[in-house]
């Protein structure tokens, strides 16, 4: 499943995108919202950094799920999207922040301990984004499940 | 893997034993119950008296995980003909040192509990036992990881450690097992055991890595293995 994940975001990134886990990593689906209806989006030229970091994690991608992971050093962390737009290139288009608990917990014997992640609240700053959904607040250690739906609008 | 199919040849060997001597001794069943008629003990277990053992499991657990050494002893006590009490009690120390993490616990346990046996061959001087039974048990865990790193890519590892804690389990357990005398007021037996953790109490940093006598902390319910050796101080046993 792993090496599932690992190709599948391999080619959907590019040579800058270098972390990967679903261990402490927020599983983030895009929906547009309609009038009347709900649908999946494809998120074009999307780049996302984590704030105060110079590291992106995604460049210039086609992403309809996101896998964001948490900063373990503390109990909320913020990430910075931005979206090509024409010709322009890295527009800023929001930024989302996960509140989080943490538990800690054995994995195994051989493979160590981890943290069981508790998502509180997930917040944006701008009206490109409609709202947002936890829709499963518990973040295991190998487990692929989506954690936050975010509404975007047309 | 290997564990199971030894666990379970043992329970197929334990049933067809019992099947036989049931079937065999059918026919003697009239006259028996004329001798029992005359034996003036006959409320009390034949084998009666204080059973003492260990559970040779815990050195199998310390083979296939060096990392969890144990001992524990076994207390049997024969009051009515079918019905023992049992005290079981023991110790446990887990140690982890690796790359990533190092962990250290000491823990006690006790079980207490009762065991029915229905098995009560007629032939002469056949004290072996089935039984069934059910187990409260309890454990005291102290332990503490002084150093573990949760590795992550992006942000950076987390590198911590967790004070000395103690922690309490409880649990219930359904016993089915079979014993036999393999010398004078010597015994060798197994037991499987079926096991719910019910309570655990003060984990809140960390739950620990396994509960004594119980097992690992993963599942709230799983299975157990005892085999023992006990030698039995007789007393006032019926005569057979």
């Amino acid at each position: 499943m792993t090496l599932l994940l690992m190709s599948f975001l391999t080619s959907q990134c590019s040579n800058d995108t270098y972390y990967l886990s679903n261990q402490q990593a927020v599983q983030t689906t895009f929906y547009t919202v309609h009038e009347t209806s709900i649908a999946d989006t494809v998120m074009s030229g999307m780049t996302i950094q984590g704030l105060s970091s110079d590291s992106v994690i995604y460049s210039s991608v086609n992403i309809t799920d996101l896998y964001l992971p948490l900063n373990l050093n503390a109990n909320e962390c913020s990430w910075v999207l931005f979206k090509n737009e024409g010709t322009e290139a890295k527009v800023p288009f929001d930024t989302l922040t996960f509140v989080y608990t943490k538990e800690l917990a054995f994995i195994s014997g051989s493979n160590g301990m981890t943290y069981k992640v508790h998502l509180q609240a997930v917040s944006h700053q701008t009206e490109r984004i409609d709202s947002i959904h936890i829709s499963n607040a518990t973040i295991q250690y190998n487990e692929n499940f989506e954690n936050v739906k975010i509404y975007v609008r047309p | 893997m290997l564990r199971f199919t030894y666990v379970l040849s043992f329970l197929l060997c334990g049933l067809v034993a019992f099947a036989q001597s049931s079937s065999s001794d059918t026919e003697e069943q009239e006259t028996t119950a004329v001798k029992k008629a005359k034996i003036p003990n006959d409320d009390l277990p034949s084998n009666n008296g204080i059973s003492f053992g260990i559970n040779a499991g815990t050195f199998l657990v310390y083979a296939f995980e060096p990392t969890r050494l144990g001992l524990e002893g076994t207390l049997r006590y024969g009051f009515k003909k079918s019905w023992y009490a049992m005290l079981e009690a023991g110790y446990e120390q887990v140690d982890f040192d690796k790359p990533k993490y190092a962990y250290h616990s000491t823990a006690t346990f006790m079980r207490a509990g009762l065991d029915y046996n229905f098995f009560h061959p007629d032939e002469v001087g056949n004290r072996d036992n089935v039984f069934v039974g059910f187990r409260y048990g309890g454990s005291i865990i102290n332990y503490d990881s002084p150093r573990y790193t949760i590795e992550e890519g992006y942000w950076g590892d987390y590198i911590g450690s967790t004070p000395t804690t103690q922690a309490t389990g409880h649990w219930g357990e359904f016993v089915f097992g079979m014993r036999t005398e393999v010398l004078k007021n010597v015994y060798m037996g197994w037991s499987i055991r079926l096991r719910h953790l019910f309570l655990m109490q003060g984990e809140d940093v960390l739950k620990p890595y396994s509960v004594p006598g119980y097992g690992l902390t993963d599942n709230k319910t799983n299975l157990g293995f005892t085999y023992n050796l006990e030698y039995t101080i007789p007393f006032n046993q019926k005569k057979k």
